[in-house]
C-alpha cells in the first residue's frame, strides 16, 4: 500500500465495483456474437472473432491512421461547438429581442436531420478550400517501423468534415446555455440590482456561473453528436478518415475489416466519450452536474 | 405555504398591463420579424458581394431550384418519409414494450442497463453500411429495407431510456402508498407509472422522430437507394448548393411540423407540466 491512502484504496474499490456490470455485459457480447459466429458458420454472413481480429491485425496500420484522422476531426469539432455554442448562447439568452427573433430558426435548426446538411459543408470547403491550421506526425509513426513520417502526418485543420460535426455538436451547447442563463434565481437577479451592476456585470459574475453546470452537462451530448456528425460526413464525403473505410470494406464485401471497424469506432467512442466525460467531473465542483 | 402562496398571486399581478395574448402576440411578431429580416440580410449579401449563385445562392435561387426540383422531391418524399415514419412508430412501440418489464423487474433491468447506456453511447450510425450489407445479403432487390432498419436502430435507444426514466420517475410516497394498498405490478402501471412516464415519452418522441429520419436519411446516404438521402448526396457531385439547400428546407420543415404535432399532443395531454419544444436529447 506504499502511497495509497485508505480513501484511495476505497475509491478504487468502489470504481471497480462499479465497472464491474459494464465489464459483464462486455464479456457476455464477446461470448455471444462468437457463439452466434459459430452457429451460422460462415464468415461472410457474421464474420466470427478469430477472422475479425486477423482482418483487422492485417490492415492495422491503416486503421491507426484513419482513426487518428477521424478523431482529430472530432477534437476540433468538439472545440469548435463548445466555444461557439457558448458564445452564441450568451449572446442570444441576453438579448430577449433576439432570442424570439431567431426562434423559428433555433427549432428549424434543431428539428431539421442533420445528414442532409453535410452535403452543403462538403461543397463550400470543397469549393473554397479548407485551410489547415497545423500538421503534426501521427502516433502511427511511432507505432510501426515501417511507416514514414509523411504518411502518418495528421493535420489540425477546418474542413468541411469538421465543421459539420461541430454543427452537430453545437446544439446541446446552445440550449442548455441559454437555458441555464435564464434560470438565474431571482434573489441573485435582485441582488445584482442592488449592487448596482451593470448588464455585463451581471453576465461576468452571475449568469455565466448559473449557467456553467447546464453546459457542462450538455458536453456528453456534444462529444456524442460530434463523433456521430464526422463520421457521417467522412461516409459521405471524404477519402480520409474511419468512416470512409468502412464504406470500402462494404463496397468490397470483406466483413471482417467492417466488423472490426465498426468495432474500433464503438470501442474508441466509448474511451473518449468516457475520457470527456471524467474530464467534466474532474473540473467541475462535485454535484453540480447530473 | 402561505409564503408561496403569495408569490403566487404575485406573480398574476406583476403582468400588469401585459396580458398573457399581448405577450404572444409580441413573440409572433418578433418570431415573423426574425425570418423576413433574415432573408432580406441573406438576399441583401450575396447582390451586395455579387457572389457566384453557384455556390452561395440567394433565397430566390434556392426557391427557384426548390421549384426546378419539386417533381423529383415529390417522387423520392414517400420512400424516405415511410421509412422514418415506420421505423419511428415501430421503435416507439418497441421501446414502450421493452422498458415494461424492464422496469417492473429491477435484476433485468441492473443486468441490461450498462448494455443500453452503452449501446446509447457509441456512435450507432457507424452500423449503417453493415446493416446494408446484411440487408443486401438477403435480398438486394429489397435494399431499401435497410433504411427502415436504420432508422429504428438509431431511435429506439434513447426513446428506450426516456421510457425507462419515465416510468422510475415516482416519488417515494407514492411508492409506499403503492405499497401499503399492495398494489400489483400492472396495478403500478396503470394507475402510476404510465402517467408519470408521459412527460418523458413525449420528450424521447420529439428527438426519436428526428433520430428516425437521420436514420433513414443516412441509409440512402450510403445505400444510394432513392430517396431524399442519394438526391442531398448527388448534389455534392454538381457542386450545387441551391439543391442541397432546397432539400435542407424540405425536410427540416417535414420534420419541424412532425416534432410540432407531437409538441402540441403533449400540451393537450399533459396539463400539469409545461412542454418545452426541444426534448432532452
Amino acid at each position: 500500500m506504499s502511497g495509497l491512502s485508505e480513501r484511495q484504496f476505497a475509491l478504487a474499490k468502489r470504481w471497480i465495483k462499479r465497472q464491474f456490470p459494464t465489464l459483464v455485459t462486455g464479456v457476455l457480447f464477446i461470448v455471444l456474437w462468437e457463439v452466434i459466429a459459430r452457429v451460422i458458420g460462415n464468415n461472410r454472413i457474421v464474420a466470427d472473432i478469430g477472422y475479425t481480429v486477423s482482418s483487422l491485425q492485417a490492415q492495422a496500420d491503416t486503421i491507426v491512421v484513419r482513426v487518428s484522422e477521424t478523431f482529430s476531426s472530432v477534437i476540433v469539432a468538439f472545440i469548435l461547438a463548445v466555444v461557439l455554442g457558448v458564445l452564441l448562447g450568451m449572446v442570444v439568452a441576453e438579448i430577449y429581442t433576439l432570442r424570439q427573433m431567431t426562434m423559428p430558426l433555433i427549432i428549424f435548426a434543431y428539428a431539421v436531420p442533420h445528414p442532409v446538411l453535410a452535403p452543403m459543408f462538403i461543397i463550400w470547403f470543397l469549393v473554397g478550400g479548407s485551410f489547415t491550421l497545423f500538421t503534426f506526425t501521427g502516433p502511427s509513426a511511432y507505432i510501426f517501423p515501417a511507416m514514414t513520417a509523411a504518411d502518418a502526418q495528421i493535420a489540425i485543420g477546418i474542413n468541411g468534415v469538421s465543421t459539420f460535426g461541430a454543427w452537430v455538436g453545437f446544439f446541446p451547447v446552445f440550449i442548455s446555455t441559454i437555458t441555464g442563463m435564464n434560470e438565474l434565481e431571482e434573489r441573485y437577479q435582485h441582488l445584482g440590482t442592488v449592487l448596482g451592476a451593470t448588464r455585463w456585470q451581471m453576465v461576468k459574475y452571475f449568469r455565466f456561473w448559473r449557467a456553467l453546470p447546464n453546459i457542462a452537462s450538455s458536453i456528453k451530448s456534444t462529444v456524442q453528436l460530434s463523433i456521430v456528425g464526422v463520421i457521417v460526413a467522412e461516409f459521405i464525403a471524404s477519402s480520409s478518415g474511419i468512416g470512409y473505410q468502412i464504406i470500402l470494406a462494404w463496397k468490397t464485401g470483406d466483413l471482417g475489416y467492417m466488423f472490426g471497424v465498426v468495432l474500433v469506432i464503438m470501442l474508441v467512442s466509448y474511451t473518449f466519450f468516457q475520457l470527456a466525460v471524467w474530464t467534466v467531473k474532474y473540473v467541475t465542483p462535485p454535484g453540480s452536474t447530473t | 405555504m402561505i409564503g408561496s402562496a403569495v408569490r403566487k398571486l404575485g406573480d398574476g399581478i406583476t403582468g400588469g398591463r401585459f396580458s398573457i395574448d399581448d405577450d404572444r402576440l409580441t413573440r409572433w411578431t418578433l418570431s415573423g420579424l426574425g425570418l423576413v429580416l433574415l432573408i432580406a440580410f441573406w438576399e441583401a449579401v450575396t447582390t451586395v458581394l455579387s457572389l457566384n449563385p453557384k455556390y452561395f445562392p440567394g433565397p430566390m435561387g434556392v426557391v427557384n431550384e426548390l421549384i426546378r426540383i419539386w417533381p423529383a422531391i415529390v417522387a423520392a418524399l414517400p420512400n424516405t418519409l415511410s421509412a422514418a415514419l415506420v421505423g419511428y412508430l415501430l421503435a416507439l412501440a418497441l421501446s414502450i414494450v421493452i422498458a415494461i418489464p424492464l422496469v417492473a423487474s429491477d435484476r433485468i433491468l441492473n443486468a441490461l442497463m450498462p448494455f443500453i447506456i452503452g449501446t446509447n453511447t457509441v456512435p450507432r450510425i457507424a452500423m449503417t453500411p453493415l446493416v446494408i450489407y446484411w440487408v443486401s445479403f438477403y435480398s438486394v432487390s429489397m435494399l431499401y429495407l435497410a433504411n427502415y432498419v436504420m432508422a429504428v436502430w438509431v431511435a429506439f435507444f434513447p426513446m428506450l431510456i426516456a421510457a425507462i426514466d419515465g416510468f422510475r420517475s415516482i416519488d417515494e410516497d407514492t411508492e409506499n402508498m403503492l405499497e401499503v394498498y399492495g398494489a400489483t405490478t400492472w396495478q403500478e402501471f396503470k394507475y402510476v407509472r404510465f402517467k408519470n412516464g408521459l412527460p418523458f415519452i413525449f420528450d424521447g418522441m420529439k428527438i426519436g422522430f428526428v433520430l428516425a429520419m437521420i436514420g433513414a436519411v443516412v441509409g440512402e446516404f450510403v445505400s444510394g437507394t432513392f430517396g431524399i438521402g442519394s438526391q442531398a448526396a448527388s448534389a455534392i457531385g454538381r457542386t450545387s448548393i441551391a439543391r442541397a439547400f432546397a432539400i435542407v428546407l424540405v425536410l427540416g420543415l417535414i420534420s419541424t411540423g412532425v416534432v410540432l404535432i407531437v409538441y402540441l399532443i403533449e400540451s393537450k395531454m399533459i396539463f400539469w407540466r409545461e412542454s418545452s419544444i426541444m426534448g432532452a436529447e
